[in-house]
């Protein structure tokens, strides 16, 4: 097993590759040139550095978006719709901020590198956002409470993201001017920069926003409340699971 | 950084070597042992402040062994230290050596929570856990307290 953490885009990635018949040394170059790619994408996407195209884009008279943002946009607005708005980029303050999906877009991407290389089985982990390629890999999700503590382990075939108030302090805001639902939310299924995108929806919309998800396939998801409820979709399936209700 | 860097790969590795969970049923749950820490070369890395980063390459840590306990670091809601165990240079045990939590934050969920770092369950059987999503910063807190204790152990 290779293994590697790269602190970028505020966070630590981590990589968890299984080079199979492959030899270390291809691995290794693969990883760094995923790690040199999310490099490149924090530049450009970085909501917090003024020299990113998103800071350049979002100032007055900005330039039009390159073709990669026009990627990430897109994808906003295919989230935005799956999400009937419960993530919605273009409704926060400040003006319009992909960051609750380009770390999972990115890692998604950086994923998709070393996996060219021809690896049978790998795992890039962008602070919580988690890709995974080949055979599923258990994921622990943290307790909204203890960082000594999980309250489930789920089985992920492709991403997981998890959202909450208790991240990064009360960074979450509601699109619609109601109070956000849950202390952490975990969304299980898709694409990662989706799947990311709707831990956000998620978190923000609680009940509202486990409706919808059921009605999607692909995903299964729970959210845990300041009450200290989990609710779950209905094939929600842990491979572990604490009840967080007395 | 150099630091920080060869902590994460310690914790990507080693951590889930160790990192174990009780369930309430009685089932134990092991994360994965990943065997030695291989730790590729990190590229350049971009981060603000960081400077040029330095190249990890794989290090020969058998000689390391020991136990620490890391520093008191500030988690968000409270403050918290992780004691480290490294024996022939794996990472054989991580636990919570202190936690305060600050008292608007629940007894409750406290109570009913999972040990994940208690080392008395490396024996137990399998879902292996390769990777943690959630509580971001918390994590940081208690990176950089196992870095403190890796750091008195003179692990690399």
């Amino acid at each position: 097993m290779i293994s590697h953490a790269e602190p970028v885009m505020g966070t630590v990635v981590s990589f968890l590759v299984d080079p199979g018949a492959l030899e270390p040394s291809v691995v290794e170059g693969a990883v760094r040139a995923a790690c040199s790619e999310l490099h490149r994408l924090d530049l450009r996407f970085s909501a917090w550095r003024d020299d990113s195209e998103l800071s350049t884009m979002r100032g007055a008279n900005g330039p039009p978006p390159s073709p990669l943002m026009q990627e990430v946009m897109d994808l906003c607005g295919v989230a935005c719709e799956e999400t009937h708005g419960l993530f919605d980029p273009w409704a926060l303050p400040g003006g319009f901020d992909p960051t609750g999906l380009v770390k999972g877009w990115a890692a998604e991407r950086a994923l998709a590198i070393v996996v060219g290389v021809g690896v049978e089985s790998a795992l890039v982990n962008a602070g919580g956002d988690v890709a995974v390629h080949g055979s599923p890999q258990g994921v622990g999700v943290r307790h909204p409470r203890r960082p000594d503590a999980l309250c489930a382990v789920v089985s992920v075939a492709s991403a997981v993201a998890t959202s909450g108030t208790y991240e990064r302090g009360d960074h979450l805001t509601h699109p619609f001017g109601f109070a956000v639902s849950a202390v952490s939310a975990t969304v299980v299924g898709g694409r990662l920069a989706l799947c990311d995108a709707w831990a956000t929806a998620l978190a923000v919309g609680g009940a509202e926003a486990l409706f919808l998800l059921e009605q999607l396939p692909q995903y299964e998801a729970f959210f845990i409340t300041e009450d200290e409820k989990m609710y779950t979709t209905r094939s929600m399936a842990f491979a572990h699971r604490v009840d967080v209700v007395a | 950084m150099k630091r920080l860097v060869t902590l994460l790969g310690a914790i990507a590795a080693g951590f889930v070597g160790v990192v174990t969970l009780h369930g309430p049923s009685g089932q134990s749950v092991a994360l994965a042992n990943v065997g030695p820490t291989t730790t590729t070369p990190t590229t350049p890395s971009s981060t603000p402040g960081s400077g040029p980063t330095t190249t990890t390459t794989t290090v020969p840590v058998s000689s390391v062994s020991g136990t620490a306990v890391g520093a008191v670091e500030n988690y968000g809601y409270g403050t918290m230290s992780v004691k480290v165990t490294v024996a022939s240079g794996h990472i054989t045990g991580l636990s919570i050596a202190s936690l305060q939590t600050l008292e608007s934050y629940s007894q409750q969920l406290e109570q009913q929570a999972v040990p994940i770092l208690k080392s008395e369950v490396l024996s137990a059987q399998s879902t292996r856990i390769s990777a943690l999503t959630g509580a971001t910063y918390t994590s940081e807190a208690y990176a950089y307290s196992i870095q403190s204790a890796l750091d008195k152990l003179h692990y690399p």
